[in-house]
């Protein structure tokens, strides 16, 4: 019983841990410095849908054993499978460069050696973690640090807000200095970074890495709604950070250093330490579950052997997936691109590829063949059709509002 | 048959997103491309100034920080670094600028000015982390100077922008 306890408080905190990325962390920092929290609603939007479709995806992995991508082709089909395939992969390599990236802009917080400099480093670092470090080690490993983060709710509290006020600006409004087109693409981007498509694929993947079974669903689930949402908590507690300090002080958020001068304002040196460890487990963890997903979509895809319960050797493709996904990152990087632009332009895309990953995930928790009983309820399809709605008029406004306002002008 | 029916229409949808996605990375890669006309172009310069303003606070709130030995010394030279980049970039993106009226051409020139005198106290700044034992007080006076600078030079240029994109209107058959 005390053992299974563990098991449950471990997956919640790495859950809320791993909740984070590079993504939510400059977006909701950008966000916070130019609209205060006026779109906080979009987090509460995001975290509900990716609870949704995390814990079908995570259901249909425990239920037939096996990865939702490798049902997806078998019930959908190579054709729509593939369109699904180059959808999630192209948003799934521009996340994993963005997270790199964010591994290397941590690093020089801490270092205030160039960014540039880290690139190889981290990616190496990423590889080494893959090819050597056992599963459950890298992702509690990772999540545990990443609640560091846990940093900027402490610093919100620190700054000492007017809570009437801060409260206050939760209500959705444009602000006076922006325009409406601009609102909604940055609405579009936090829904973006929080539904970014590697999650789904990463948790269902993970959840036969784990021999996840029906018993463990009640994990699962509990994993989903209670470490989730208090991940989105600090994706709020970022942007409230910044919208305390950062949005008075007329600084617009256009690097990761930024993240750290309200911290340091509220908590001094040793909170920013806390933080910096943070930004580098959210970013390093991340990385880690992109490049997977990179490995866990094709491998898949294809029918090639695939996981990290298996030894290198015994699936080389999939390792060399994910190789060639790490060399494309560097390689990127190295051409001296702004790894903030990445990782904006990278949750913007996501929420273009929304619909093509979610869809056959619903369509695949609806299959008896494969789910048996365990099918979904109706309130779970009313929600997940309600959110596949939101996802198309996201995917389908994300590309126009970029071109009307400059990509956020 | 029943594929083929709708083989068209995806390639179709495949080929608008494609040429949508093409166009916004255009469009969001390069604003000063896409606005050739004076009042745009005022437009592109107000952004860069907000850019410099921007960068100007941050480095004023590192500085502060720093002094008051709250930020650990390589965080704040990586956040004014940062800072010296926007500032000069944004002095950059005002320079590259193309006015056609003279009187919008001057209030350019002011602007660039304006930027160009922020990169000195942003820079300034960071030799100053370097020499942690003397006082912030003349860096942070120089920042606060600059960030006087940049307002009274947005100002400037949202006035004249306004005028510009009037008479445009006017000239509109």
């Amino acid at each position: 019983m005390k053992s299974r306890l563990l098991t449950v408080a471990l997956g919640i905190l790495t859950a809320i841990g791993g909740f984070l990325d590079a993504g939510d962390l400059v977006t909701n920092a950008v966000v916070g410095s130019r609209f205060g929290l006026s779109l906080a609603w979009v987090v509460g939007v995001g975290v509900v849908g990716i609870c949704v479709f995390a814990h079908m995806s995570g259901k249909v992995a425990a239920v037939s054993g096996r990865a939702t991508f490798e049902i997806i082709r078998e019930r959908l089909g190579p054709r729509t499978a593939g369109l699904n395939l180059v959808a999630s992969l192209a948003v799934t390599v521009l996340t994993l460069i963005a997270e790199v990236g964010g591994i290397a802009l941590a690093l020089q917080l801490a270092s205030s050696v160039d960014h540039r400099l880290w690139v190889p480093v981290a990616a190496l670092a990423v590889w080494l973690v893959l090819w050597r470090v056992k599963f459950d080690v890298m992702e509690n490993v990772t999540g545990l640090l990443g609640l560091a983060l846990v940093g900027f709710a402490v610093a919100v509290f620190l700054l000492g807000p007017d809570w009437g006020d801060l409260g206050a600006q939760l209500v959705p409004q444009v602000p006076a200095q922006e325009s409406a087109a601009v609102y909604w693409y940055f609405a579009i981007a936090l829904f973006g970074a929080a539904m970014t498509p590697y999650e789904v694929f990463f948790f269902s993947s993970g959840g036969v890495e784990d021999r996840w079974t029906v018993r463990d669903l009640a994990t699962s689930r509990l994993n989903v709604l209670v470490g989730f949402p208090l991940g989105g908590l600090l994706s709020v507690a970022i942007a409230a950070c910044a919208a305390l300090v950062l949005l008075p002080a007329g600084i617009q958020v256009d690097s990761m250093s930024q993240l750290t001068l309200p911290v340091a304002q509220a908590g001094g040196t040793l909170l920013v330490a806390v933080v910096i460890v943070g930004l580098v487990a959210a970013t390093f963890g991340a990385a880690l579950e992109t490049a997977l997903s990179t490995g866990y979509t094709l491998s898949q895809y294809l029918g090639w052997s695939w996981g990290k319960f298996r030894r290198p050797a015994a699936a080389p493709r999939f390792h060399l997936a994910m190789i060639l996904a790490l060399v494309v990152a560097i390689g990127v990087l190295m051409t001296n691109v702004d790894p903030i632009a990445v990782t904006e332009y990278s949750v913007v895309f996501s929420a273009v590829a929304l619909p093509l990953t979610y869809l056959p995930i619903l369509v695949v928790a609806n299959d008896p063949e494969y789910m048996g009983e365990h099918v979904n309820g109706r309130a779970m399809n009313v929600l997940g059709t309600v959110y596949l709605f939101v996802l198309v008029v996201a995917a389908l406004a994300a590309i126009p509002l970029m071109i009307a306002t400059e990509a956020g002008g | 048959m029943t594929n083929r029916r709708y083989r068209q229409p995806a390639r179709w949808c495949v080929l608008a997103v494609l040429v949508l996605g093409l166009g916004g990375t255009v469009a969001a890669c390069g604003p000063a491309a896409t606005r050739s006309d004076d009042a745009g172009a005022l437009g592109s310069v107000s952004d860069h100034l907000d850019d410099a303003s921007s960068a100007v606070a941050t480095a004023e709130l590192a500085v502060r920080e720093r002094a008051a030995g709250r930020l650990p010394a390589v965080t704040a030279d990586v956040a004014v670094g940062d800072a010296v980049e926007t500032a000069t970039g944004a002095v950059h993106g005002i320079g590259t600028l193309v006015i056609a009226a003279d009187g919008a051409g001057r209030v350019r020139d002011d602007a660039l000015d304006a930027a160009s005198g922020a990169v000195g106290p942003v820079a300034a700044a960071r030799t100053w982390l370097g020499r942690p034992m003397s006082p912030a007080d003349g860096v942070l006076r120089a920042l606060e100077d600059a960030a006087g600078g940049l307002d009274d030079a947005s100002g400037v240029v949202e006035r004249e922008r306004a005028q510009t994109a009037a008479r445009a209107e006017r000239a509109t058959p």
